[in-house]
């Protein structure tokens, strides 16, 4: 290497060319050295060959080829080797030994050929005709590298997920196709991959993502397996996207986390495999300290025992169901405080098999407005028992002196004690009429109190309805007849069931032709019955006819309020508490019917009661 | 001849009417004011009939009639409630527990010695009551 084209030689040999001791240290790097491995010759002289460019498991192999070059003079081989980067070349090597003049080995010279490029074309050809046409037809997107991590073959659901034409790809290392971070791991791991290769999944419960073309990450989940050819050991990668899933799987977290109640997803072993924050703050522990632990540290120990054959029970026959509603059920809180739950239960098929996911509801202040609200009921109650108490008093005690007003009025009137002049009678009359009024007061109120308690008391019968309307006008006849009125019944001749409460349904009638009575000074008061149809339903029409002044619209509208009696033209004595239409409409209603009122003044009025009659 | 009728009240002024009204229909009337005395009295003077009040210190009407109706010698005795509870269902409860009718208050002056007297056999009722 004395003279100059020897040196120039040397310098431009395309080739890589390395002289190195016979213990691997690195005497002279040419520049195509420095080009093809990285290193520069300053920087690699004096150093082991070994440590710089066999990779590891290849240090073996190389020893054999020094010895066979030693051995033959000259020795040819295909390696590969390691640059600098990491990445890994393929080179044709041949080694020949130089000797010293005493026969013994001075040093090696090897010419290093980069032949990366031809062995990538090699191998593509190689498992294209092999496997490509199998890999078009999965549905995976499927990436194939070769030993030196370069892509030898992709299928066209590969080009398309990351976003390459096919061609693009092939040469690249396997990097290319994962986001900058993750570049200098999986390189690592990869050469731990080429190892021991074996038949395996990532991704799975590892945040793993690829990038496309365009910069764009997307989640994915790999199945790596070794792939055993003419060209050596490849890995074929089955890539695939879980977006989807994931954006699922996000959904439901989110959907846990957004929800009002505390949600424990667990196991069928009973370990809590997932908690969301409300099931943080109503337990009081974190969720590290929930998840994979016994879904028992949150029951109370005295209920422990049942709930594991309740929780064996549930997953032998899973189907969403509510606990604790009815029953007293409780949490355990991290502080050893324990509180009222409500739970639901629902079955949740996943691909790590059936797991439960309860609802847990602190229903501490629901169980408290219960509570209050059963205490209120109570005393409403008792309101209303004390209610009843009043009125039946109140009539109780109002009636006995008007039983001695009306008794010694009566007495006095049936001049008992002795006879009476005109004007004593007169007045007697005054006193037993206003003491009678009376009693119709206390009786309407009294009524009228047992429906405001909105629990009217009636007691349904099945009657004849025309054989009831005909007694009660045989009753009120004389009262018409004293007016000089006729009191007509227009009544089937068939007899009509009813089945309703027979004590209101004779104060509404005899109301009504009491009022009908009272308020016609000429003509007549038809009582008629008839039986309709209405909505479907059979009912019974029960109406009231006069001949009497006739009542104003604006007057018709304020009738059926109570105390409403109106001020008509030429009845200065208008008999009746006031209560009487008020109190009759209630009834109806309260009897499920309705009492409807027809009239204009100068035509009479028409009173309609409709009944059920059933 | 008129019946001997016991009346069982205790509001003075209703005891007033019942005692003119009987006695104005040629009944004689015996008095107590409260139900223990009215068991008392009734046991000692074998009354034809009893009028009882139900609402009494001491012994209320009901407890009257229970206790008279456990001798089998008053079970004909006819009883009557006159009282001023109104309320539906009284009536009957006072029927259920041995009471032969039940007149409530205020009652009908005119009318009253004519619903007593029904209970009555024929001799015992007054001339008016006989004739209708």
């Amino acid at each position: 290497m004395a003279d100059a084209f020897t040196a120039e030689v040397w310098e431009h040999n395309p080739d890589a060319l390395i002289a190195y001791a016979p213990d691997g240290t690195v005497l002279h790097w040419n520049p195509a050295a420095e080009l093809i491995f990285g290193y520069a010759n300053a920087e690699a002289r004096g150093r082991s060959l070994y440590d710089l460019l066999v990779p590891p498991g290849e240090a073996e192999q190389e020893r054999i080829n020094q010895a066979s070059a030693l051995r033959d003079g000259i020795a040819v081989h295909e390696v590969v080797r390691r640059r600098k980067d990491g990445t890994l070349v393929h080179v044709n090597v041949s080694t020949r030994p130089v000797l010293r003049p005493d026969g013994q080995l001075d040093y090696f010279l090897a010419s290093k050929r980069d032949e990366t490029q031809l062995k990538i074309r090699r191998d593509a050809n190689l498992l294209q005709a092999q496997f490509g046409a199998l890999l078009e037809s999965t549905p995976d997107a499927i990436v194939i590298v070769n030993m030196l991590g370069r892509i030898v073959l992709v299928n066209t659901q590969a080009g398309l997920l990351f976003g390459y034409p096919r061609a693009e790809l092939l040469g690249l290392t396997m990097e290319v196709l994962l986001p900058e971070r993750f570049r200098t791991a999986h390189l690592q791991d990869r050469a731990g991959y080429f190892g021991k290769p074996r038949a395996r999944s990532m991704g799975e419960g590892l945040e793993l993502y690829g990038l496309r073309r365009n910069g764009e990450e997307f989640p994915v989940e790999v199945s790596l397996s070794p792939l055993r050819t003419e060209g050596g050991t490849m890995v074929m990668s089955a890539i695939r996207d879980t977006t989807g899933r994931r954006k699922a799987s996000q959904q439901f977290r989110d959907l846990l986390e957004s929800a009002p109640d505390a949600m424990i997803i667990v196991d069928k072993h009973g370990q809590i495999i997932l908690a969301n924050h409300q099931a943080v703050v109503l337990f009081g522990w974190t969720r590290d300290e929930l998840l994979g632990t016994p879904i028992d540290m949150l029951v109370p120990e005295r209920f422990r025992g049942p709930h594991h054959g309740h929780r064996d029970g549930f997953f032998d026959q899973p189907r969403t169901r509510v606990v604790g509603a009815g029953r007293e059920l409780y949490g355990l809180r991290k502080d050893g405080s324990e509180f009222p739950v409500e739970i639901s239960l629902s079955p949740i098929e996943t691909e790590r098999g059936r797991v439960v996911c309860s609802a847990i509801r602190d229903v501490t202040d629901l169980r408290h407005i219960e509570q209050t609200l059963r205490e209120k009921n109570l005393e409403l109650e008792n309101a209303a028992i004390a209610k009843d108490r009043f009125f039946a008093g109140m009539s109780h005690e109002l009636r006995t002196p008007l039983n001695a007003v009306i008794g010694f009025t009566g007495t006095l009137l049936m001049e008992l004690p002795g006879p009476l002049n005109t004007e004593q009678t007169r007045q007697l009359h005054l006193v037993e009429t206003a003491a009678r009024h009376l009693l119709s007061l206390i009786n309407d109120l009294l009524d009228l109190s047992k429906l405001d308690a909105d629990r009217p008391a009636l007691h349904p019968e099945t009657f004849n309805c025309c054989q009831m309307l005909k007694e009660l006008a045989a009753t009120l006849e004389p009262q018409a007849l004293k007016k000089g009125l006729t009191l007509r019944l227009e009544l089937p001749a068939q007899p009509r069931a009813i089945r309703t409460d027979r004590r209101a349904l004779n104060q509404i009638v005899i109301n009504l032709i009491a009022n009908a009575i009272k308020f016609t000074d000429h003509g007549e008061v038809t009582l008629c019955l008839s039986a309709i149809e209405r909505d479907g339903r059979s009912q019974l029409e029960i109406s009231m006819r006069d001949t009497g002044p006739g009542i104003s619209e604006h007057d018709q509208t304020r009738l059926f309020q109570p105390f409403a009696q109106l001020g008509v033209v030429g009845l200065h004595t208008a008999e009746g508490t006031g209560l009487g239409l008020h109190l009759s409409r209630r009834l109806a209603e309260a009897m499920g019917g309705q009492l409807a009122l027809s009239s204009a003044p100068g035509s009479g009025s028409t009173f309609t009661l409709t009944l059920p009659t059933g | 001849m008129g019946a001997r009728i016991l009346i069982i009240e205790d509001d003075p002024a209703s005891m007033e009417l019942v005692r003119y009204l009987l006695e104005a229909a040629g009944h004689t009337t015996l008095c107590a004011v409260d139900g223990g005395a009215g068991v008392r009295l009734a046991l000692d003077e074998q009354p034809d009939l009893i009028l009882c009040d139900l609402q009494m210190p001491v012994m209320n009407g009901y407890q009257v009639a229970q206790s008279l109706r456990e001798f089998p010698a008053w079970r004909p005795v006819p009883m009557i409630a006159v009282t001023a509870f109104s309320m539906p269902g009284d009536r009957d409860r006072a029927l259920a527990i041995g009471f032969n009718e039940h007149i409530s208050k205020p009652i009908s002056p005119a009318q009253f010695a004519e619903q007593v007297e029904a209970l009555l056999p024929p001799r015992m009722r007054s001339a008016a009551a006989r004739k209708s």
